[in-house]
């Protein structure tokens, strides 16, 4: 199981972009303080430069939208498997104090069991039935997405 | 103060099995006593592969555990197609040569580094830059503490706030044990319960026993030292 990068990776490339031209002002400042911050002379005199150079730009928007909408949206939060939650619902009625529960498979890259319970509720036996069982029961009725890596995330709600 | 820590099983009965050998060993330890503490070591001593296996899946749980910066992602994401749109919007103004009333290209294509502001925009586009890199870099702290599982493609974890409040709840299990607050800390657990009781010593094993037990069954993946505070209430 890899664990998602995106959102590393491009947060590290802006970071090193503002770094260089941060740098490179403070350079600018001392060295050519009469130079002009955006400079697009060679632009307006190349038509072939202007196209291309508006073609890449058009193209980091899109990119940047792109990456917007995928971080707001389906693969962070996935669809949910309604017959993955009432197949996990059976397997775990045996234990008390089980709250909510939720299968949803994120992105076609994992599937993630979300399981909320009250203070009370034996969590380590909770954690060994799931570990043990119910994980595979769910697997079983994902049908495509029975062979994708699980993630569970155990909470506790106050009371 | 009293420092608890979480009973193994697997450590309680290799201890058990190596305080049986000993004994067993002590018969005939005029014998070959070399041998016997050689074997005694060996015992005591954690099996190296299975050591081995629990510590890669304990970094495994935690890689994928790890926070992906989604909030970050989005702000820069955001800021960045904006940004990117803006210009695109400029470039296809001057190919169709329609310039916008609210176009803000004349006044930025005539700034120069002279400018007043440019050293702090300089300074704050470093900053900025240097953030987002260690943003990226740093592996930060995982979302959930992981648990031992025994499938390798299962990762099971539980939220800090749900194992705050079972371990007080394991707490507040014991007679006498009126609030309880846990604090995660690294490698420690800070148990601290209020009370009225005056027995003061059987609270505190209770509660450690309690929050041990607790833990035990859970079984999280390192080591975690329990400490166990407890306070009088105010009157």
């Amino acid at each position: 199981m890899r664990p998602p990068l995106g959102d590393r990776i491009g947060i590290g490339v802006a970071g090193a972009v503002l770094l260089w031209a941060g740098g490179y002002g403070l350079w600018a400042l001392q060295a050519r303080p009469d130079l002009k911050v955006f400079d697009l002379e060679y632009l307006a005199g190349s038509p072939w430069a202007r196209s291309i150079g508006g073609a890449l730009v058009a193209l980091l928007a899109m990119a940047a939208t792109r990456w917007l909408v995928l971080s707001l949206g389906w693969r962070r939060y996935g669809s949910r498997e309604g017959t993955g939650t009432a197949m996990l619902g059976v397997a775990l009625q045996s234990v008390d104090g089980v709250d909510r529960l939720q299968v949803r498979v994120v992105g076609g890259r994992r599937t993630e069991i979300t399981v909320r319970c009250r203070p009370g509720a034996p969590l380590g036996e909770l954690a060994r039935l799931l570990d043990r069982q119910a994980v595979s029961r769910v697997r079983g009725v994902l049908g495509p997405y029975s062979a994708l890596p699980v993630v569970v995330r155990l909470h506790v709600r106050r009371r | 103060m009293l420092t608890v820590e979480p009973a193994n099983t697997r450590a309680i009965s290799r201890h058990d099995r190596a305080k049986a050998r000993v004994s067993l060993a002590g018969r005939a330890a005029h014998v070959y006593p070399c041998v016997t503490m050689s074997t005694v070591e060996e015992i005591l001593a954690p099996a190296p592969a299975q050591t081995a296996r629990r510590g890669t899946a304990a970094r495994r749980a935690a890689r994928i555990l790890r926070p992906g910066r989604a909030p970050a992602g989005v702000a820069v994401a955001a800021v960045t197609a904006v940004t990117a749109w803006w210009i695109t919007a400029e470039v296809v103004e001057a190919w169709l040569a329609a310039p916008r009333e609210w176009s803000l290209a004349p006044g930025l294509l005539e700034l120069t580094w002279r400018n007043p502001a440019m050293p702090y925009v300089a300074g704050a586009a470093l900053a900025v830059g240097a953030l987002l890199v260690i943003l990226a870099v740093i592996p930060g702290r995982p979302r959930l503490v992981p648990l031992e599982t025994v499938e390798g493609s299962v990762v099971i974890g539980i939220t800090r706030q749900g194992l705050r409040r079972t371990l007080a709840a394991a707490a507040l299990g014991v007679t006498g044990a009126d609030l309880a607050y846990v604090r995660l800390q690294s490698g420690q657990i800070e148990v601290t319960v209020v009370t009225d009781a005056r027995r003061t010593g059987d609270l505190l094993r209770e509660v450690g026993a309690a929050v041990g037990d607790r833990l035990q069954t859970l079984a999280l993946y390192g080591r975690h030292e329990v400490v166990v505070r407890l306070r009088r209430r105010r009157i």
